[in-house]
């Protein structure tokens, strides 16, 4: 395993250890939705964390590097599960998952990628308050983006950027949102984004590396920024 | 109706070392298993099929067919539902009705069923016999010749890489050029190679490689890979005239759903482990000469090994059960004890054995399992 995700796993393990040791107190199930994607993905840490059981045969002692990246799997799984249960009312919804609700109630975030979408709903935003950018806000954009982009190309992704507007909007009225955040990569897609939407919607703009581990206190501190300007 | 108990759990791989050499090749990697959940359901890979199984771009079968035959260095390749079927297919189409194949006297009995199958009648290459029971090339030569100067035509030689006894490493380039040579097509038998060691079909001068994905390749049964060279397309992906799209050797569609997509996601895997083969022969070696300091206990077929399958000849432990209470089943029930299961209950005579894939601590941990039973049956 690499380095990157060994301390990824010890961080994780810091952050388990900061959280206060209340006694958990479980609930009647509400009714609810099943969060598939966090579902499926419980199942594919405890997975990851199951080949640890073969590694380590016969006796399944695991050594302090082993156990680290072993417990952090589960801790994975763990977060994912309280998220499902949380979406029942079993449990309380976590503090910052809490916070970062409470906090993003009038902001719109658009982003460039899936996975950031997903890492973004993991710490608590509203599904419904995301918008995936996969394309830029403008067609001429595009040009700029990819000069020699064929002129029936451009005509297919015209539409999908009608979409994205649209879609932008309707959000914006239906959930009276006033704040918009773009999150997305320092590549030439995310500063053309940023720009178009700060232009267009008066945007935040964030673009940094590696989004989709972004941490709560990050995310925290960009809803501040573009929910209170100046 | 209200069903058995048919006792469907299965715990043995994950709470005990398994030395049993037909396990060790097919164990999942993490990504497998993640496919494995994620395409568990009947036809899974056939939500975007326009027809050819092989050309499905979602998940992309295409692209990993393409890296698959990269993989072996094949010009064209098919999954099958494991190595026998491909033998099977490949006979089919080359040969007719009471024709006759030469084969190793190693060969897996799935050849000989194969050729069963298809009415064919067998010529063997015998091995050197005992301890090493070797096929040499020059005894490969000199039936292959006799058989041609006899029938006048050999349609197929097969030849097994590595032999599911003795674990033995056949010569497979020299064999390979002595059946070019002699214009004969050679299906080389990679059942226990491919998955484990590089396979370079080309290199190795062979018309046809067929490999075993539950065997050796990381995946979930039934799979197995049927690679070719380019000139034998046309006989064996022959499309049928009424349905234009299907190749009539594979009845279509051949692997779909858990088999397929676990090679697939357990490709990246084999090739990194492949590239590892040296190290498991090491470790085959080191275990092979840790298990002779009990005397009474040898290797045969070929030494050093070449392979982490290995056979022992064990009279130390035979000798032992005659007079043990438990007769033969003290060295199974021994064994279990310690966590490690794969030699067969009451089997003290001989065995075979693997430690593929297994770390160097767990396979001392082996072997000094074994010297403790000696040292404290032996007394
Ligand atoms: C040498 C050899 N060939 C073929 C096979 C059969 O492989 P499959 O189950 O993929 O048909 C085996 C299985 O034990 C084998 O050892």
């Amino acid at each position: 395993m690499d380095k990157n995700r060994f301390n990824q796993a010890e961080n994780l393990i810091k952050k388990a250890a900061s959280v206060e040791n209340k006694t958990e107190v479980i609930k009647e199930a509400q009714e609810g939705i099943i969060n598939v994607e966090l579902f499926d993905k419980t199942l594919k840490d405890l997975i990851e964390a199951d080949d640890f059981i073969y590694s380590s045969l016969p006796f399944h002692k695991l050594n302090l590097e082993e156990s680290k990246l072993f417990t952090s799997k589960i801790l994975d799984a763990r977060e994912n599960i309280n998220g499902i249960l949380s979406d029942f009312g079993v449990i309380e919804k976590p503090k910052s998952e809490e916070k970062i609700s409470d906090l993003s109630h009038e902001l719109l975030i658009i982003t460039t990628k899936n996975n950031f979408k997903k890492s973004l709903i993991k710490l608590g935003i509203n599904v419904q308050q995301i918008v995936v950018a996969g394309v830029p806000l403008k067609a001429e954009d595009m040009k700029k983006i990819n000069p020699k982009i064929p002129d029936t190309a451009l005509n297919g992704i015209s539409k999908k950027i009608e979409h994205v507007q649209n879609d932008i909007i309707r959000k914006m009225d239906k959930m009276n949102l006033k704040y918009v955040l773009v999150v997305a990569e320092p590549d030439l897609n995310g500063n053309i984004l940023g720009k178009r939407a700060k232009e267009n919607y008066n945007a935040f703009v964030n673009l940094e590396k590696d989004l989709k581990d972004i941490k709560v206190d990050r995310l925290i501190e960009l809803i501040l920024c573009a929910t209170q300007p100046n | 109706m209200e069903c058995q108990n048919y006792g469907l759990n299965r715990s043995i791989e994950r709470e005990n070392l398994n030395l049993n050499p037909l396990q060790r090749g097919g164990v999942l990697s993490a990504a497998a298993r993640e496919a494995l959940y994620d395409f568990g359901d009947g036809y899974s890979v056939c939500d975007y099929c326009a027809g050819r199984l092989d050309e499905i771009s979602k998940p992309s079968i295409g692209g990993f067919l393409e890296d698959l035959a990269k993989f072996i260095n094949v010009d064209a390749v098919r999954t099958v539902h494991g190595a026998r079927e491909g033998k099977f297919a490949i006979m089919h189409a080359l040969c007719d009705n009471g024709d006759t194949i030469v084969l190793d006297g190693n060969a897996h009995y799935t050849s000989h069923l194969a050729a069963e199958r298809n009415h064919l009648k067998m010529i063997e290459v015998p091995s050197t016999g005992s301890p090493e029971f070797e096929i040499t090339p020059e005894k490969y030569q000199e039936t292959l010749e006799n058989a041609l100067d006899t029938h006048g035509e050999i349609k197929l030689a097969l030849l097994t890489h590595v032999d599911g006894n003795y674990g033995n490493l056949t010569n497979a380039k020299k064999i390979g050029k002595i059946c070019q040579d002699a214009g004969v097509p050679l299906l080389l038998n990679c059942a226990y190679s491919m998955g484990r060691l590089p396979i370079d079909a080309k290199d190795l001068n062979v018309d046809f490689v067929v490999g075993s994905g539950h065997k050796s390749m990381a995946a979930s049964g039934p799979i197995g890979v049927l690679g070719m060279k380019e000139e034998w397309g046309d006989k064996l992906l022959q499309k049928s005239p009424r349905h234009q799209k299907k190749e009539i050797e594979m009845l279509g569609c051949t692997s779909r759903g858990a088999p397929i997509a676990t090679l697939m996601a357990s490709l990246p895997h084999l090739i990194d482990r492949v590239s590892k083969w040296d190290d498991e022969v090491d470790k085959a070696r080191n275990f092979v000469s840790q298990m002779e300091e009990i005397e009474g206990v040898m290797q045969v077929g070929l030494r050093p090994t070449n392979h982490d399958l290995v056979r022992f000849e064990t009279p130390f432990f035979h000798e032992i059960a005659q007079k043990h209470s438990r007769r033969g089943f003290f060295l199974y029930e021994e064994l279990k004890k310690r966590k490690i299961v794969g030699i067969k209950r009451g089997q003290t005579e001989w065995f075979k054995c693997s430690a593929y894939g297994m770390t160097e601590e767990q396979v001392d941990y082996i072997a000094a399992s074994f010297k403790e039973i000696a040292e404290k049956s032996g007394n």
